[in-house]
């Protein structure tokens, strides 16, 4: 079992990293803003809803299809860079811990590109959908509302190219810096 | 190579990728498109990786899940479960273990609040932990009970796990949620009853507490309490008679506790802040893997492998109880490497076929699953609980330690498993009861 992360925190910073990276680090943030703004006007979307619906016995038009098209892409696909950025992807660790250093760290930069290819292709293929949505001009009608849904589906392939973007800093990173990164330490 | 074949290599080079590190979430992705491509062509795996992101994010029933999760960090990060352990102290001190079954009561209560067991544990590891050991109980025996006892967070509702098992096998999420109760109650009960006989028969563990507080003391704890009860409330009884769906009570418990909060003036920017982000981090680490699994469903469904291994388990003969007990012990071996929901959603794809051709009630068959996949949490040599504990309570006790502690509820667990197999109406009274 390692250390508790308060212990080994100050310690284990990365060394700065070069300004596209850091670049790439502030519109991920801006992006997570974006998700976290979203994950709030969902909460509230909801509530006033529910309210509404049965105190005044009238729902608000069009939560189900905002909610679903809109809140619900920007907080599940904007933050995937984000939970990156943080090591927060889920994975299985126990085997490899036991291989030597050098395995190990080839192993994270595999990994990274492989990740990077999928979520490359993702991006493409999504980017592709959503030309198509534009094209036809998407829309949902829910109670006599109409509600243009082709442009959340640009917030898919933005959401995976800012993952892709920062799975390729991350591998670009761990091939500079050599061996002394710490594969589980944040990156940029 | 026929498509049955490339159905179960595509399974084994998964696992072995998974093994490698490689995330769950693009392996899972990743495996199915290639798979895709090899047995129809590159049209279908495009259209694939187009359609199915697209198509399982944006839904209005998966919203619960961002929704349930940050209901739960809200009321992690504003304290507002603080005060039922402290009550369920007060009113137990006489009995045997007290503060021991205290902290089982605090972490059912703390689990009608929050989806997920490691929240649980760490919330209980934190606050009762230290009161049991500054009453001389036994650590090991402390930290067990608290590890434990995190395991009912993912059985009493709101689940995250069992949204998602919800969604992907098609059974409605109230009426899983509903089962959930009868299941997480009865395994709490099992939890109590362990204490108390331990207690008993060895009181070294737990000394008796001679300090016995005033009724009006009690009732002033117990009124302490009204946040996680009024929540409790809200959201369960909401579900039970209808008046939202579960899909609006996530939102509406969220908004619940952010006004609780407010009213109680315990909830920091920061803390505000906080809650946000790991939303925001577990809604996209979760939803990445659970996209995958879609995919996976896909191409298990094209190749034919999930029908051919339902066809296999039928042509062995073996009977539904047996087949249970293969199931549990894949299950106990996963979740020694996988935490539980990317467990269940790595094996959904190749287990529903053969679930349904074994005839099993799938709203019974989720809750057991949740069962066997929270086991998993506290089963060496990786129990996600056992961690948690560790890392909250420190030098206190070994990883080791806490497993000896709990071994005891490991057997109230089989006896907990045993009785939901042999009288599945524990599971299911509930949801019958239930307004549709």
């Amino acid at each position: 079992m390692s250390l508790p992360p308060e212990v080994c925190e100050p310690t284990a910073g990365p060394p700065p990293a070069p300004a596209p990276v850091r670049l790439l680090g502030w519109i991920v943030q801006g992006a997570t803003w974006l998700a976290a703004a979203a994950a709030v006007l969902m909460m509230v979307h909801i509530s006033v809803d529910v309210i509404s619906k049965y105190v005044f016995r009238t729902p608000l038009p069009g939560t189900i299809a905002i909610v679903s098209n809109y809140y619900m892409v920007l907080v599940a696909f904007l933050p995937l860079a984000f939970a990156e950025r943080r090591n927060g992807h889920i994975g299985v660790e126990v085997l490899t811990t036991r291989f030597p250093p050098h395995a190990q760290r080839a192993l994270n930069i595999v990994s990274l590109l492989f990740c990077a290819a999928v979520f490359g292709a993702l991006t493409w293929q999504s980017w592709i959908e959503a030309g198509r949505a534009l094209q036809i001009g998407a829309f949902e009608i829910e109670f006599d509302v109409k509600l243009l849904t082709w442009p959340a589906r640009y917030l898919l392939p933005l959401g995976a190219g800012l993952m892709t973007a920062a799975l390729l800093a991350k591998a670009a990173l761990a091939l500079l810096r050599g061996p002394a990164q710490d594969p589980e330490a944040p990156f940029f | 190579m026929s498509n049955v074949e490339i159905g179960y290599a595509g399974v084994a080079i998964l696992l072995t990728l998974i093994a490698l590190r490689i995330p769950i979430g693009a392996a899972l992705i990743g495996v199915s498109f290639c798979g895709i491509w090899a047995m129809v062509g590159p049209r279908a795996a495009w259209g694939a990786m187009g359609i199915v992101p697209w198509s399982f994010t944006a839904t209005w029933q998966l919203s619960s899940v961002p929704m349930f999760l940050l209901m739960g960090f809200l009321c992690y990060h504003a304290g507002l479960t603080k005060g039922l352990f402290e009550a369920a102290r007060l009113w137990l001190s006489r009995l045997p273990g007290g503060i021991a079954v205290a902290s089982i009561f605090g972490a059912s209560g703390f689990a009608a609040v929050t989806g997920s067991s490691v929240a649980c544990a760490a919330a209980m590891g934190r606050i009762a932990v230290p009161e049991m050991t500054r009453n001389g109980y036994n650590p090991e025996f402390a930290t067990g009970t608290v590890a434990a006892a995190g395991t009912i967070g993912a059985l009493i509702p709101p689940s995250i796990l069992l949204i998602l098992y919800g969604i992907i096998a098609q059974v409605p999420v109230g009426a899983l949620f509903m089962g959930g109760v009868g299941a997480g109650l009865l395994t709490a009960l099992g939890y109590v009853l362990t204490v108390v006989i331990r207690a008993k028969l060895d009181p070294s563990l737990a000394p008796p507490v001679h300090e016995h507080p005033g009724a009006a003391e009690r009732w002033g704890a117990l009124a302490e309490t009204w946040p996680v009860m009024v929540l409790m409330a809200g959201v369960l009884g909401g579900l039970f008679f209808g008046v939202f769906t579960p899909t609006e009570a996530g939102g509406a418990g969220a908004g619940m506790a952010v006004i609780i909060a407010l009213i109680k003036r315990s909830l920091s920017w920061r803390g505000f802040h906080d809650s946000l982000m790991e939303t925001l981090q577990t809604t996209a680490s979760l939803f990445v893997i659970a996209i995958g699994a879609n995919m996976l469903t896909r191409f298990m469904a094209i190749s034919g492998a999930g029908r051919d291994l339902a066809a296999l388990i039928d042509a062995l003969g073996a009977d539904p109880t047996l087949l249970l007990v293969g199931i549990a012990l894949v299950y106990l071996l996963l979740g020694m490497f996988l935490e539980p929901i990317g467990a269940m959603l790595l094996t959904l794809p190749v287990l529903l076929p053969v679930l349904t051709g074994a005839g099993y009630d799938l709203l019974w068959f989720g809750i057991v699953l949740a069962k066997f996949l929270e086991i998993g949490m506290i089963t060496p040599p990786i129990g996600l609980n056992v961690f948690v504990i560790k890392s909250v309570v420190g030098d206190l006790v070994s990883v080791g330690g806490i497993f000896r502690g709990i071994l005891w509820f490991l057997l109230a667990d089989l006896i907990v498993v045993t009785l939901l197999v042999v009288f599945p109406d524990i599971i299911l009274w509930l949801p019958a009861l239930m307004q549709r």
